[in-house]
């Protein structure tokens, strides 16, 4: 459960602050939401508050049990560390056993070859597969997906939804994507945004019928913001 | 049809001389089990149809079309007995309108249908087309009770089964095994707490060292490079205007504390400032903060660099141009508090930088401003009176001295305040937080 207490925000985007969040008080229970509202493009700020991934100007959202990382979003799957020393520090942080670990992703994805080389090398698919499956190792109560689900068919998908699926019994899933269908097959209630203000909704095909899903125009640009102050670096020697 | 018909009919028939009492029946009768296969040939159908109408008074548009009526009805009958599913039934039909109206023509055109190996000239294409719209029918009634079931299964909570292949039913058992013992002791009650601060610190230093070492391994080579060209460069100046010793500290020792703790500085002001605005990957775990970035990397330099000061003097003492620290621990303890100072102004600074990006860059400048005053090529008691109090505002300054009177048993520095040092350390920190709390929230993970 996530629990959001008087949580104000405005973050920087798209090259301006946008007045995201103005005192919202709303209380998320078990169970299946979608996502939904007119502009695509905040619901990443909104999943990084519900997440606990950056904390909001005012408020605070506290979660009730293991609360997922934004699946689906691939920020951390880059640069030269790879997919082993990932898994690694996921196990670490959440205290389970790393060679269960490996040996379930490895398991589950197309191309297990991947896992020991450098994460800037995979291929777009390799990513996004192992950013689901490396989800499904912690014990996660609370299940919040940035993006497609996967539906391609082929064994991956199998067995990552059968044991999705099985996992989320009883559990909580939040998921904002573009996919219509995804939406209608899996969630049941709709999480509206609309007006600084989140709230939930019953009637998700009515939901569906008023916010239209649609595919994020930022995604193309990036999130504006490029690399920091690269151009010191050169200077290691010190003098 | 009437009586006479039939007789007349039967009459043809046993023209041949050899024919027995129904023995033409095969070719005429609608064979059930070859007439609803999938991929059955449109000749199911033709065939007796055909076999029909020859046997049957056919000179009349009337009289064919009572046959063709009469295979319609014991299609239909045939359908309604086997119990057959509505799209292939209608698929059925639909065949059987084509042959007809396809024959029709043909008849009525003038061709010999009777003839052994007739079939109408459009009759598979047409049969074709109508096989792939009724395949399309097929998969979309298929999808739509996959969703069906789909989205029952989510309004019911339960999980969907899905038909997998044997060898696939296999791993997914397996694979169900693994995530069982993974979440073994899993209660959610006690989650959600936060995970503890040290734990994460720890498994992002693992991380960290594993990138460094999946990078290269000549990055910490270049660490001892770096110290070994500055440390040359100051004694060099000194040397080659004649000085040997300055207040008591041999040439060689006073720059390689220096450079090497300058540089050591630097690199953590740096890297970390950098690590607080753009690691922004790590972010999207929970728990894992900037700050938290930005004070691994402070860690992990002050342990490279004390690894470079232990190369340095030992590999130094052995050629006999460096001398040996008066106190290992208290000599240590300086250059642990001067990266204190490097990870308090990189807090400082990323912080800055999430406001104002381009503030990164300057940063090289301020801290070149910072190397010349900050005692790191000369000591406060090197300058003349009434230049030392403005050197002094610096507390850089007083750790560096501070830093060398720990090392030296010939010095001890006059001007450098352990308070002075050690109240700024600590303001600069509080400054350092402060502007990480109001810059946290600008932190987006990538």
């Amino acid at each position: 459960m996530i629990h959001l207490n008087g949580v104000a925000d405005e973050p920087y985007a798209f090259g301006s602050r946008q007045p995201l969040l103005a005192g919202v008080d709303l209380d998320i229970p078990v169970g299946r939401y979608a996502l939904l509202s007119s502009t695509p493009e905040l619901h990443r700020q909104i999943v990084d508050v519900l997440c606990c991934l950056r904390p909001p100007r005012q408020g605070f959202v506290k979660h009730d049990g293991n609360v997922s990382w934004a699946i689906g979003r691939q920020g951390f799957i880059r640069g030269k560390a790879s997919g082993l020393s990932i898994i690694e520090f996921v196990c670490e942080m959440y205290e389970i056993d790393a060679d269960a670990t490996y040996e379930l992703v490895a398991d589950l994805v197309s191309d297990p070859k991947c896992l020991a080389r450098p994460m800037e090398h995979w291929p777009l698919y390799m990513r996004q597969e192992f950013s689901f499956a490396l989800a499904l190792a912690p014990a996660f109560d609370v299940y919040v997906i940035e993006g497609a689900i996967p539906f391609e068919p082929c064994r991956f998908t199998r067995l990552w939804l059968a044991l999705f699926e099985e996992r989320l019994v009883g559990r909580t899933l939040i998921l904002s994507s573009y996919r219509q269908n995804q939406m209608a097959d899996y969630c049941l209630k709709g999480l509206i945004y609309e007006r600084s203000d989140l709230s939930i909704e019953d009637d998700l095909d009515q939901c569906l019928r008023r916010f239209p899903p649609r595919r994020s125009r930022s995604e193309s640009g990036g999130t504006g913001d490029g690399a920091f102050g690269s151009g010191f670096e050169e200077a290691q020697l010190g003098f | 049809m009437s009586n006479e018909d039939r007789i007349k009919g039967w009459r043809t028939r046993r023209k041949d001389s050899n024919y027995a009492v129904g023995s033409g029946v095969a070719a005429w009768r609608l064979d059930p089990a070859r007439l609803f296969e999938a991929k059955a040939p449109p000749a199911v159908l033709f065939k007796p149809l055909l076999a029909r109408l020859q046997g049957e008074p056919q000179d009349s548009v009337a009289a064919r079309r009572a046959v063709y009526e009469a295979v319609q009805a014991e299609l239909d009958a045939e359908i309604a007995r086997g119990g057959i599913d509505e799209t292939l039934a209608d698929f059925s039909r639909r065949r059987l309108r084509i042959i007809v109206r396809l024959l029709e023509q043909d008849i009525r055109a003038g061709v010999d249908v009777y003839a052994p190996d007739y079939m109408p000239a459009r009759l598979v294409e047409e049969d074709e087309r109508l096989a792939a719209a009724h395949e399309r029918r097929v998969q979309r009634r298929r999808q739509d009770e996959a969703r069906e079931a789909r989205r029952r299964a989510s309004r019911d909570d339960v999980a969907l089964e899905i038909e997998l292949s044997p060898d696939e039913a296999g791993d997914l058992a397996i694979l169900r095994q693994r995530l069982q013992v993974l979440h073994e002791g899993h209660h959610p009650h006690h989650a959600g707490k936060g995970r503890p601060v040290g734990r994460t610190l720890l498994a992002m230093f693992v991380y960290q060292l594993r990138m460094m070492h999946g990078e290269s391994r000549i990055a910490l080579l270049w660490a001892l490079v770096g110290p070994v060209v500055l440390l040359t460069l100051i004694s060099s100046l000194y040397i080659l205007m004649g000085t040997h010793y300055i207040l008591g500290m041999d040439v060689q020792t006073f720059s390689l504390l220096g450079a090497t703790t300058w540089i050591m500085f630097r690199q953590i002001v740096f890297r970390s400032s950098t690590a607080y605005v753009s690691a922004r990957g790590l972010l999207n775990f929970q728990g894992v903060t900037p700050l938290m970035c930005a004070l691994v990397q402070a860690f992990l330099y002050v342990s490279v660099y004390l690894g470079v000061f232990a190369v340095l003097i030992s590999a130094g003492h052995a050629l006999d141009l460096i001398t040996l620290p008066k106190s290992w621990p208290g000599f240590m303890l300086y250059v642990v508090l001067m990266g204190g100072c490097g990870a308090a102004m990189g807090v400082l600074f990323g912080s800055i930088a999430t406001f104002w990006h381009f503030y990164l860059r300057l940063a090289p400048v301020i801290e070149r401003f910072l190397q010349i005053f900050s005692a790191v090529f000369f000591v406060s008691e090197q300058l003349p009176e009434q230049f030392r109090p403005w050197m002094l505002w610096l507390p850089f300054a007083h750790g560096m001295q501070l830093l060398r009177s720990a090392y030296f048993d010939a010095y001890q520095s006059q001007d450098a305040s352990l308070g002075y040092f050690l109240s700024a350390l600590v303001f600069l920190m509080v400054a350092a937080l402060a502007a990480e709390r109001l810059a946290r929230p600008n932190v987006q993970p990538m």
